[in-house]
């Protein structure tokens, strides 16, 4: 017969007895308290509970063990600074302990309050469950020995579950096979828990992708699940998996991608504020980077009027810059390709003038995603001669681009890149403004990829035709020998860059000379290894080389400093005969340049190309495909 | 042929359902083929005034709920102006749907919607060769939308009239369509949207807040507790009722013994021991049958059929008589007569007993003496008497008699006869209430109430008692 307790500390002191009886009144005591009750969980804490729970926990005795399980349960239930106590007192290591026993009374108390700190609070410092001998292992036997077991351990290792190598290691395991049951199941509780870890084991996984798609049952019961009479998270969760899978083209089935959008929108256009939310960010994650899709989303069931209507504030302070959020990387994703749903984004939702607000909303999330969303937008040549001009946006962009938020200073390079296009107006507006040489040249210095990328990019895109001046700015701030240095990048996209901003630096016969008498050692040192070794670089890559040395041959004294390199002209050669008819052109444009009579030197050149087989090798272009054959036509003109 | 459409309309005749073109409703400039399902335009398609539409053989009935038909389009022709919707019986075939008072349409040129009205409103995406367009009615809420190849975009138009038929128009030469009217599967999940709407009006009959005079969730509530319990009370659930009433306060309008004698007569009957169970109300209520002489017959005639399934399975029997059967019958033994356990004898192995044929008879002719006058009696008695004309009984064309359910009925009916003479309701509250709902619900789909199609009382409890 359990004992009575009479006051709360009295029941705290009771834990230390010996008598189970006494012990036994105690945890239930203290476990109605504090149930269902914040201020009296801080009480109990305040006044030491936890190392007497702990320890009778330890005592492996059911029903006194379980109940002490099941107050902590009901603690990590508390706040944030609750369950640091928690964890601080090392209840998880004996919750561990404890589900390593026989009694599956105890082990699934424990695997309870295990479950409800990983839910409750996933961003916690808590100790790493892989690094505990045997766990994993254990709580993916332990799902089959019951459902509640199930559901605990699926929530858990989804919660835990968050690198490819984790996900290696899950998918060998019979694990799949677990969560299936949970999702044939016709509860609610365990349908959530396993979406959830199938949805964080097939992420970005192809492996396990296949694995789900191949299994006929499983597939027919997520779009089962995915219907409106199951409970709305349900159906969320469900569409989540989906569209994981979708993303990495498992799903064959042609009317599949129609019965998961048609959910998301669902979701998208809910009444309710939180589910909203993950509807949009859904949405987002399905469209991105499908045409298609995007079309599909564009007029469904006036979605895009529902996202204007995310930007109008909720009662809930907390959850409006959250939607403002869902809302601009939904729009971001809609207008990611297509002219058409840009134009309506634009002129049917208006959303220039969200983006004002945007752009400098306190959230530093909405900030980013307006950004994104302007950067989609910003990709369409009507609107930067239009609407994006009209609205300024280079301003906040500005703005933006000098914090240092890295994803703010990311997305604000990005979009800067398009608006300094040369048929967009903002460039010149921009390059009127004092110091944006200067702001472009320190992006370059950025210790961020993309960031640099960037830099890069928009240097290459104002050096496009820009007159002396500004050129002379631009390499005063980004000098030649920095542009070679970029060159030799590991990344193949900015070397891309690289030699288009030094191909639009090279833009005339005395810029030319200008720059090869000066640095024309260095300028061959770095361009000529690349088009010698065909295995080490692309031809992409080559025949953005070729483009800088067409440019260079257009100088006077830049020519024989060309001509004068056996190898380079080795080079051209090789390329002549090139199975790639883009080599082709580029060397036989850049012969053209070189043996142009109008220039002194030009005979001296011919001999020196005909005597290396360039002549000959020109001659039998003339049978080659038209667009070589003209070209190859051209050159041999020249020749005297 | 069976048809995707009868699953989604199970309370339409198929006969009702609109499933082709009409030959006779469509302007000249329209020709038919492929079992009226496609549609070609041969007019000169000059200027608007050479459009031509055509209406479906029938108007959407109401009681589908909603209602779904996709057309294709199998070439846009010269320019496309096609336009796919609704309208009603009197709108000019020589126009476009949509242009017409009591006309919807979607239009494949523009993408827009007309609404009865010769200016469209911007709607959607263009169609044209190859796309799939659907139209949904929805008669729950009078919307329409449409689809573009399985997309959903949207609401198009509200407020709309019962009683329209699909309809398709074209205007330039060249332009062909195809109609599904649910003969093949739809491009769009319909049944999909269907469970939405479904899951909807559920959602919002149980949280409709019930109106006066119960708008006093108190008052509802001890209203509620009397149905359940009367419900309990009447079935003579006696230990469930008691336990019930003390939980919940509640007067106990009927005292225990008399519950349990009820309970008695009641399992006797459902025993199919008719005799015993006659001869038990004699003893507790001995006006009862004598004021209700159509039930007593009624429960002769029951005996009489209890006598056939004995023939069939038992090979003694016992005395069958009129005097047997008011003087009570002593043999109580259950096991013997449960007859629907036993296995069916096979023929010639075990023929009836001659005493028991003979008994039967006489039984039979003393029910024939009393000479009733009542039809109904009449009618019942004399298909209890073809059963004999049967070599096998139970596999003739009324062998149903036999079955054990038939006693429910009957059982019923004596239950209901004891509690009035008592001065008790016939029927229990709880029973009424439902009823009333189904007729409810089966009146509302005669006049037309959309919602009533998904509002099945059977499924929506069914659906309730799920956790969610």
């Amino acid at each position: 017969m359990p004992v009575k307790c009479e006051s709360d500390l009295s029941a705290v002191r009771l834990l230390k007895e010996k008598d189970p009886d006494q012990l036994y009144g105690a945890v239930r005591h203290i476990k109605n308290r504090v149930i269902g009750s914040r201020t009296r969980k801080q009480e109990y804490i305040d006044v030491g509970i936890l190392p007497e729970l702990i320890d009778v926990i330890k005592l492996h005795s059911t029903p006194i063990s379980v109940e002490a399980a099941y107050i902590c349960n009901s603690l990590a239930h508390g706040d944030t600074q609750c369950v640091e106590h928690l964890i601080s007192s090392g209840l998880l290591e004996t919750l561990i302990e404890g589900v390593f026993l026989e009694d599956q009374h105890l082990v699934e108390a424990c695997l309870r309050t295990m479950r409800t700190i990983f839910y409750h609070h996933p961003n916690l410092e808590t100790l790493n469950l892989w690094e505990v001998d045997n766990l994993i292992p254990r709580l993916i036997d332990l799902m089959m020995t019951s459902e509640v077991a199930g559901q605990c351990c699926a929530m858990i290792i989804g919660r835990v579950c968050k690198s490819r190598d984790q996900q290696a290691i899950l998918s060998t395991t019979p694990i799949l096979n677990n969560i299936s049951t949970l999702l044939l199941s016709e509860s609610t509780r365990s349908n959530i828990p396993g979406l959830f870890c199938l949805s964080e084991l097939s992420y970005d996984n192809h492996f396990v992708a296949q694995e789900v798609a191949s299994n006929d049952i499983l597939i027919a019961r997520l779009f089962e699940l995915m219907r409106r009479d199951k409970y709305v998270l349900v159906q969320y969760n469900a569409a989540k998996c989906l569209t994981n899978l979708f993303r990495l083209g498992a799903l064959n089935e042609e009317s599949s991608k129609a019965r998961i959008l048609d959910t998301i929108v669902y979701l998208c256009l809910s009444e309710e504020v939180p589910i909203k939310h993950i509807g949009a960010n859904l949405l987002h994650e399905l469209i991105e980077q499908n045409s298609e899709l995007q079309l599909w989303a564009s007029y469904s069931q006036h979605l895009m009027r529902g996202l204007s209507r995310f930007f109008v504030a909720t009662k809930d302070p907390e959850f409006s810059p959250r939607l403002r959020a869902a809302a601009f990387k939904a729009f971001a994703a809609l207008g990611e390709t297509q002219e058409e749903i840009r134009k309506s984004i634009i002129e049917g939702e208006n959303i220039i003038s969200h983006l004002k607000f945007g752009l400098q909303d306190d959230s530093l999330e909405v900030q980013v995603a307006a950004l994104s969303c302007l950067h989609s937008l910003s990709r369409s040549v009507k609107q930067l001669r239009t609407n994006l001009l009209e609205a300024e946006v280079w301003q906040p962009l500005l703005r933006l681009i000098k914090t240092d938020d890295d994803e703010l200073v990311r997305t604000s390079s990005r979009t800067l890149c398009n608006l300094l296009l040369d048929f967009s107006p903002s460039k010149d507006i921009l390059l009127k403004q004092e110091g944006t040489v200067e702001l472009l040249s320190r992006l370059v210095l950025n210790s961020d990829d993309e960031v640099k990328l960037n830099g890069v990019w928009a240097l290459m895109n104002i050096t496009y035709k820009a007159n002396p001046e500004l050129r002379s700015k631009i390499l005063s701030h980004f000098g030649v020998l920095q542009i070679l240095e970029t060159v030799e990048d590991e990344c193949p996209k900015l070397k891309i860059k690289a030699l288009g901003l030094l191909r639009n630096i090279l833009c005339d016969p005395d810029e030319v000379d200008r720059i090869m008498t000066s640095h024309g050692r260095e300028v061959l040192q770095t361009l000529v290894p690349i088009l010698s070794d065909s295995d080490k670089w692309s031809d992409e890559e080559q025949e953005q080389v070729m483009c800088v040395f067409i440019n260079i041959a257009t100088g006077h004294i830049a020519k024989d400093l060309l001509t004068e390199r056996d190898d380079l002209m080795s080079c051209l050669l090789k390329f002549l005969s090139h199975f790639n008819s883009q080599l082709q052109i580029a060397a036989t444009t850049c012969i053209t340049h070189l043996v142009k009579s109008e220039d002194s030197g030009c005979l001296d050149r011919q001999n020196k190309l005909k005597e290396m087989g360039h002549f000959k090798e020109l001659q039998t272009l003339l049978s080659a495909r038209p667009e070589v054959s003209d070209r190859a036509k051209i050159a041999l003109q020249y020749f005297q | 042929v069976s048809t995707q459409s009868t699953g989604l309309y199970p309370h339409v005749p198929e006969s009702e359902l609109p499933r082709s073109w009409s030959s006779k409703d469509r302007w000249q400039f329209i020709k038919l083929s492929r079992c009226n399902l496609r549609v070609h335009y041969n007019g000169q398609g000059k200027t608007h005034k050479d459009a031509a539409s055509v209406r479906a053989t029938h108007p959407i009935p109401a009681a589908c709920g909603i209602y779904y038909f996709e057309v294709k389009i199998i070439s846009k022709g010269r320019d496309g102006f096609m336009g796919i919707g609704l309208a009603d019986k009197l709108v000019n075939m020589n126009r476009l749907p949509g242009w017409e008072k009591n006309s919807y349409g979607y239009h494949g040129d523009d993408g827009n919607s007309f609404s009865s009205s010769g200016n469209g409103k911007k709607y959607g995406p263009t169609f044209t060769t190859g796309d799939v367009i659907g139209c949904c009615v929805n008669m729950i809420n009078r919307t329409v939308f449409y689809t573009k190849n399985g997309i959903n975009l949207g609401v198009a138009f509200t407020d709309v009239p019962l009683g329209l038929y699909p309809t398709v128009g074209l205007q330039t030469p060249g332009e062909i369509a195809d109609a599904n009217f649910g003969d093949r599967p739809f491009v769009f999940d319909i049944e999909g949207y269907i469970v939405e709407c479904k899951t909807r009006l559920r959602r919002d009959i149980q949280t409709h807040s019930s109106s006066a005079p119960y708008n006093d969730n108190n008052l509802l509530d001890i209203v509620l507790k009397k149905m359940v319990f009367g419900y309990m009370v009447h079935h003579g659930y006696c230990g469930a009722a008691e336990n019930f009433a003390k939980a919940t306060n509640l007067y106990f309008f009927e005292d225990i013994p008399s519950i349990q004698n009820r309970q008695r007569v009641q399992k006797l009957i459902m025993k199919g021991m008719i005799g015993d169970a006659i001869t038990l109300v004699q003893e507790l209520y001995p006006t009862l049958l004598g004021n209700k002489p159509e039930l007593l017959f009624k429960l002769q005639i029951r005996n009489f059929i209890e006598m056939i399934n004995n023939l069939n399975s038992e090979p003694q029997s016992h005395p069958y008589s009129i005097a047997s059967l008011m003087n009570g019958n002593e043999d109580t033994n259950e096991e013997k007569m449960e007859v629907d356990h036993k296995p069916e004898p096979s023929e010639g192995e075990r023929q009836p007993s001659r005493h028991a044929l003979e008994q039967l008879l006489l039984f039979g002719r003393e029910l024939n003496a009393q000479n009733t006058q009542d039809e109904d009696l009449k009618r019942q008695l004399q298909e209890a008497f073809s059963l004999l004309a049967y070599r096998d009984p139970k596999a003739s064309p009324i062998g149903y008699l036999l079955h054990p359910n038939q006693r429910e009925q009957l059982c019923a009916d004596l239950n209901s006869a004891i509690l009035e003479s008592n001065g008790l309701p016939r029927q229990p509250p709880l029973e009424m209430a439902l009823s009333q709902t189904k007729n409810t619900v089966g009146r509302m789909l005669e006049e037309g109430l959309g919602a009533a199609a998904y509002c099945g009382l059977d499924e929506f409890l069914k659906c309730s008692l799920r956790p969610q």
